[in-house]
């Protein structure tokens, strides 16, 4: 097995991340794992290093070249933090032994925030689990069976794992990224770079029922419950018809599910269902049927595929390539701009069912994925379930908390059982 | 295990009030036993958002001393001596004092930049008196930069008071203080060219300046008329 490269170019997703980011804001993403005791900081440390050493896609510091940024290898490993009230603020390098993730613990659980220039959800849960794995084995001496998902920690990494997927899944057509602008939540900022968190507990079953009587996924039936809370926010705040811009939900997309990729860095697409509340009121069944139908066209390996070929041609564009970096850095930050979170009302990432094996199983209790706030999206939602529960955490940087309380209310009047927590002081 | 009455969904035993809509938690089966178990840590992390303002000031200072330096050269390889260059490297001084000096002040302090602001501006005019080979400096440049500058830190003492929030009194003192200024400006190019020092166009300035000042100064006492005002020439 080859040593990983000593530095690797960013991967295509990655690219807007770094000239997108801002003095107080950048991309980030946080997962979460509650274990039965109180966690071990001394421990936790000596897992994270063993961690790492298995994801070479990790130890990277971000640099600036002459034409594009570029991800150099990093020795060491960053220092284990205390959890803050606000997770997923703005991650300063420098302050953190160079690395652009962190780790932080507060009773018995176990988070990393990471910058989404080294990975997506899917790459950022499998180091969660790995690290937890690493950490219980030293803990407690558990031996936990390793697989594509808990990484066997004895080992190098196989290239495939920190290879840039997007180009092998590119073909030869593409797709124009036009779209139409959605309607945006808005309301008072937080002061001081505030990030609410606010988190509603659903039991998986009652949600399963609801969705499979309407023949539709989990995710489908959230996004459907969601456009018609973003169209009543809307309505309640615009009086005239004629003004009501469409509602859409941005959902992320693991593509490793279409294409045959191993990688732990950035290997994402996404899709925007929505409706046009100009059109009428919809009702459940009729967000239903648009959601379920718009996913069944846009989530397919053929779809999902012309919009990677779109991308990579962009990224292989001669005159971008060699505009200097700080011309490309504007540019790209206003392409940002206009079409970024422009498209979306809001999002829904949902990672999914996580499966542990009994070994972890009897450890872990709790199992969280949180967005950090978005450029323009001002409350932003994620979701993954583990055991018979579904934990849905919202992102909110203003005050007012009307779009989970027009969600979560739904929910309940549709006969579904809502916990909610919160960071609130 | 409370619900909110409001809307209608169960409480993590860690919320006082809903944080969907604000009801404050009361259950009397479970009064007042509160766990403090919090999902989250009370630490709240901030991002310092200051700009590193000595390096944006040496950066500038270096910036502006590329120009300076060539038109001195060009100057010394052309002429021989230092001389039509002083006009730009004088003015690149007064720059950045007006611009990027101020950015070195802990706290805002308008008066005390003002004053640099105005020596720095003296100073200038001196430069070009003494390039140009002139003897107005002393009789006309200085009196009259003083002046302007005098006028202008006055103001910015003035504006710093309570007593004078409201754009209406500011105007009236501007109105003031323009007026006066130019009675003074006539008294000393009358004295420059020797000439009676009884003012006489400075009149036609100080006059309306005074009663539009006066004006202000009623308006501000007039609610309704202000009020009036306002609603008819609302934008």
């Amino acid at each position: 097995m080859k040593t990983p490269p000593k530095w690797m170019k960013l991967d295509n997703a990655a690219k807007i991340y770094p000239a997108a980011k801002r003095r107080d804001w950048a991309a980030m993403f946080r997962v979460s794992a509650n274990l039965n005791e109180e966690v071990d900081p001394e421990v936790l440390k000596q897992a994270l290093q063993s961690t790492l050493r298995r994801f070479p896609s990790f130890a990277l510091r971000l640099r600036r070249g002459a034409f594009w940024y570029y991800l150099e290898h990093l020795e060491g490993c960053p220092d284990v933090q205390p959890d803050v009230n606000n997770p997923c603020v703005r991650l300063i390098p420098s302050e953190n032994n160079g690395f652009s993730f962190r780790v932080r613990y507060y009773r018995n659980r176990i988070a990393v925030e990471i910058f989404h220039v080294l990975s997506d959800g899917t790459g950022g849960l499998c180091f969660l689990k790995t690290l937890v794995a690493e950490y219980l084995r030293l803990r407690y001496g558990a031996d936990i069976p390793r697989d594509g998902e808990i990484l066997d920690c004895s080992v190098n990494a196989p290239q495939e794992e920190y290879e840039d997927g997007f180009p092998a899944a590119a073909r030869r057509f593409t797709r124009s990224r036009r779209e139409s602008d959605a309607y945006h939540i808005c309301g008072t900022d937080e002061k001081d770079g505030f990030i609410n968190i606010t988190t509603g507990i659903i039991p998986v079953s009652d949600l399963l029922v609801r969705a499979r009587e309407k023949g539709v996924s989990i995710t489908e039936y959230l996004v459907a419950v969601m456009l018609l809370s973003l169209d009543r926010l809307q309505r309640n705040a615009c009086r005239r018809e004629s003004r009501l811009k469409p509602v859409k939900v941005n959902v992320p997309i693991n593509l490793r599910r279409f294409f045959p990729c191993r990688t732990m860095r950035n290997f994402a697409s996404y899709v925007n269902p929505g409706i046009d509340p100009r059109l009428g009121s919809y009702t459940l069944d009729e967000a239903l049927k648009a959601v379920h139908h718009y996913m069944g066209t846009e989530v397919t390996e053929k779809m999902l595929a012309a919009k990677i070929t779109t991308n990579v041609r962009s990224e292989q564009n001669p005159l971008l390539r060699i505009m200097p970096l700080f011309v490309k850095n504007a540019a790209m930050k206003l392409v940002f701009n206009l079409v970024g979170d422009r498209k979306s009302s809001t999002s829904l990432s949902n990672l999914g069912a996580v499966r542990l094996p009994v070994e972890m199983e009897k450890h872990v209790t709790r199992m969280d994925f949180i967005l950090g706030p978005l450029s323009y999206n001002r409350d932003v939602c994620a979701a993954i379930s583990y055991g018979d529960k579904l934990y849905l955490n919202f992102t909110r940087t203003i005050k007012e908390p009307d779009f989970e309380r027009e969600f979560f209310t739904r929910l309940v009047k549709l006969g579904i059982h809502v916990k909610i927590e919160s960071n609130q002081r | 295990m409370s619900y909110c009455v409001n809307c209608g969904v169960e409480l993590a035993d860690s919320e006082n009030i809903c944080p969907l809509c604000g009801t404050e938690v009361i259950n009397p089966a479970k009064p007042a036993v509160r766990v403090h178990q919090y999902p989250y840590p009370r630490r709240v992390e901030t991002l310092s958002k200051n700009i590193d303002k000595k390096f944006l000031v040496s950066i500038a200072g270096t910036l502006m001393l590329i120009p300076t330096a060539i038109t001195i050269f060009c100057d010394f390889v052309s002429g021989g001596g230092i001389s039509w260059s002083l006009y730009v490297a004088g003015a690149m001084l007064m720059l950045f004092t007006w611009i990027f000096l101020p950015m070195l002040f802990r706290k805002s302090r308008p008066w005390l930049s003002l004053s640099l602001d105005s020596i720095a501006a003296a100073l200038y005019v001196g430069v070009i008196c003494a390039v140009s080979g002139g003897d107005w400096y002393w009789t006309l440049g200085l009196p009259i930069t003083a002046s302007c500058c005098g006028l202008v830190v006055f103001l910015a003492v003035l504006f710093e008071l309570e007593s004078t929030k409201g754009i209406l009194i500011r105007a009236a003192f501007v109105l003031f203080g323009v007026g006066l200024l130019t009675v003074v400006l006539e008294l000393i190019i009358n004295l420059h060219l020797g000439l009676s020092l009884i003012p006489r166009w400075s009149g036609y300035v100080f006059t309306p300046c005074l009663l539009l000042g006066i004006a202000a100064l009623i308006l501000r006492r007039q609610k309704n008329f202000k009020e009036e005002i306002r609603r008819r020439f609302y934008v």
